[in-house]
């Protein structure tokens, strides 16, 4: 059942066995976990069914250190939360980013792979990836598109699932089921203030809401789990201060720190030997119902001789000019665009003109052909010009010989597309920095809560990794004969490049360890010292992984429900 | 392969290396005119294709020289690139310079003798070829 929390009768108290508070990926999945059980379930999500510019601005903050995003635009604050503009891109962790490793301060879960593997496949199917297969050999079996022929051994390509657009939002999939869920209750345009606990601190006892409408009211419940995101469940800790004036689970300082990302940017370049080098893997594309993506990345082996952090690199193919320009003539665009509208059975208004763009460009072909031959032969001088045209020459002959739309699709369709030069956009797996955070700031939002404002900080070995990810791959390159690794870094490795930027990703500020000095939570993601409080999502990873967040998140949390149904017993 | 073999094996090397650094870097080729035909065609693939461009073998060289300023003469090049090709144990002059040079920039890369120059990550022996060209220009 949906209900508004705006009707609730003010200053009311709504009693439950488990409260969850966010409706996101966790959340839901927790919902979903709990809607055949025998107890009464609440979810409270902060938005409604669809975005609203009051809602989301409470999410704004502040970010000092290494730009970042405006915090409102990086998460989306409504049912569904921020699957509703999730990319899509999974790959399961792997054992290695579970290991406390020497070389990076601060790894180590108290979880193995082993620990989550049973969960994994639910999760899979929970977020639309289409195939349980990982393995590389195993898809280059079926893809037309070959890996990268390196021999050194030392780098390795592997594969991500992309989940196509129209399935990635949980809110879409799951929202008809939560309604009808007859033990589960959720409640929209809910937001908690505090989560309350009892005098002396050691349980909590349920939480307050306040709508932006000004209604107030409480929720009573015997188990109370934080599933609103990687940066506000620390904030939610840090708020709820009425009893433990440094925030719940923060007597070691430790909630809101460790903030992790996915750090990208573009560190170097290829140019093949070859200008027709294969590169289609690296790219997204279909094999049977599936959307693979591949990258490179250095073996486990080669990280633990190398003592680095996971770097993976995705390649960007920048074709030849006479391809690129092709692609921004009106005719393509019109093409593309008429097309892309078809498909969403919208008819423009300025449909005529594209037609005609279109028509024009097709009747290019016309003045080169003979007429009235029963095959489509070229003129003689438009086959004179083409034979006698250089290669670079060839390239532009053929747009003026056929037509924009002709070149564009041949080479597309049946043509290795010439590649000037490939992009090296590299994604790394950080070393945990406890000064990199969120933390309270002094501005407040329209609930009265103080807004966050956030630190994003790298380490040394983070840069050095992507400097020598890129040599090995470089040496690689080159002894496999296809080309030359230009790295475009400086080597400073306390500084970033300009055009460093996360993934989204938010993880680690209410991080998972056995230790209650080294971690917010233990191993059930039970907040340490609460005992009916517990955490779901990716603020508790300890590591960010070479892995996505995504399908790990919804794991833990599948993870979490068994564990909350056994207590419930 | 004995010193003194190896010795004489290192000496053809480097006057065959510094023939063809020398015949793509200079327009005028003194030299070539008293080579024989078949040495003049012996012109690694590797070095045409590092050469052909030779603002960027020189830019390359420049760089080089300047991270490595002890090999800044073209006797310390051209002996340490033929000092490294004599090591192998192939049998030049039976191998073509072009094979024996490309086998020599990919055992470069297998075995992590590479240089960053300018961000560029080269094989050992192509760096110095590009050093070689520009003191040779």
């Amino acid at each position: 059942m949906f209900i508004d929390a705006r009707t609730v009768q003010a200053d009311s108290t709504i009693d439950a066995d488990i409260c969850i508070i966010g409706a996101g990926a966790a959340g839901i999945t927790l919902g979903r976990q709990f809607s055949a059980q025998p107890f009464r379930t609440i979810i409270l999500e902060s938005g409604g069914l669809r975005p609203d510019p009051a809602t989301q601005s409470l999410y704004a903050g502040t970010s000092t250190g290494i730009p970042y995003y405006p915090l409102d635009a990086a998460r989306l604050r409504m049912f569904g939360g921020t699957t509703n503009h999730w990319g899509g891109t999974c790959r399961p962790f792997s054992a290695i980013d579970f290991e406390a490793r020497s070389w990076i301060p601060y790894s180590g879960w108290p979880i193995q792979l082993g620990d989550v593997l049973p969960y994994y496949d639910r999760a899979r199917t929970i977020c639309a990836v289409g195939s349980p297969t990982w393995d590389l050999a195993e898809w280059q079996r079926q893809d037309a598109q070959p890996v990268l022929p390196l021999r050194d051994g030392r780098t390795a390509s592997r594969v991500a699932q992309v989940v196509p657009a129209a399935q990635r939002s949980f809110a879409k999939h799951y929202r008809d089921e939560l309604e009808r869920a007859g033990s589960v209750t959720t409640y929209l345009n809910a937001n908690v203030t505090e989560i309350v606990t009892d005098d002396a601190g050691a349980r909590v006892t349920g939480v307050r809401v306040a709508c932006l409408s000004g209604t107030r009211f409480a929720v009573n419940a015997r188990v109370v789990i934080l599933a609103a995101g990687g940066i506000e469940n620390a904030r939610m800790l840090l708020v709820s201060n009425q009893r433990h004036t440094a925030g719940l689970g923060n007597q070691h300082d430790l909630v809101g720190r460790f903030f992790l990302e996915h750090p990208r940017f573009e560190a170097g370049i290829i140019v093949p030997a070859n200008r027709h080098l294969p590169v289609g893997f690296y790219q997204t594309h279909g094999i049977a119902n599936t959307r693979l993506k591949g990258y490179v990345g250095l073996t486990e082996e080669t990280i633990r001789r190398e003592q680095l952090v996971d770097i993976q690199i995705n390649m960007i193919p920048t074709y030849s000019a006479a391809y690129r320009a092709s692609l921004k003539t009106p005719e393509v665009a019109s093409l593309k665009y008429l097309a892309h509208q078809l498909k969403r059975r919208e008819l423009p208004d300025d449909f005529g003109m594209h037609v005609a763009n279109i028509v024009e460009d097709l009747l290019t072909a016309e003045a080169s052909f003979l007429p009235a031959a029963p095959l489509p032969l070229p003129k003689p001088l438009a086959l004179r010009r083409l034979l006698a045209a250089e290669a670079g020459e060839l390239e532009q002959a053929l747009p003026a010989t056929f037509g924009d739309i002709a070149f564009a699709a041949n080479q597309q369709l049946f043509a290795s597309t010439p590649i000037d030069y490939i992009r090296l956009n590299t994604r790394i797996d950080p070393v945990p920095n406890p000064d990199s955070r969120v933390r309270l700031g002094r501005e407040r939002d329209a609930l009265g809560l103080p807004r966050l404002e956030l630190h994003w900080q790298l380490s040394p070995l983070d840069k050095h990794s992507v400097r020598r990810t890129l040599e090995i791959l470089g040496a690689e390159l080159g002894q496999a004969g296809l080309g030359r690794l230009q790295i475009k870094l400086d080597d400073d490795d306390t500084s970033w490049p300009a055009g460093t930027r996360g993934g989204w990703h938010h993880m680690g500020t209410t991080r998972m360890s056995d230790d209650p000095r080294r971690g917010v939570v233990d191993r059930n993601c039970q907040v340490h010292g609460i005992a009916n409080l517990y955490v779901a999502g990716s603020s508790v990873f300890p590591t960010a992984g070479s892995g996505t967040p995504t399908m790990l998140l919804v794991s833990l949390a599948l993870r979490l429900a068994d564990h909350i149904k056994e207590r419930m017993r | 392969m004995s010193d003194d073999a190896q010795l004489s094996r290192r000496e053809a090397l480097k006057l065959a290396l510094a023939t063809a650094v020398l015949m793509l870097s200079s327009s005028q080729l003194p030299a070539a005119a008293a080579l024989r035909r078949a040495e003049r065609s012996l012109l690694p693939i590797q070095l045409t294709t590092l050469l052909s461009n030779r603002q960027s073998a020189a830019a390359l060289g420049r760089a080089y020289l300047a991270a490595y300023p002890h090999e800044q003469q073209v006797a310390a090049l051209l002996n340490q690139i033929a000092t490294s090709a004599a090591a192998r144990d192939t049998a030049w002059p039976g191998q073509s310079l072009r094979d024996l040079l490309g086998q020599m920039l990919t055992d470069d890369f297998a075995a992590d003798r590479v240089v960053i120059l300018q961000g560029w990550v080269l094989s050992v022996t192509e760096a110095r070829l590009c050093a070689l060209a520009l003191l040779l220009a």
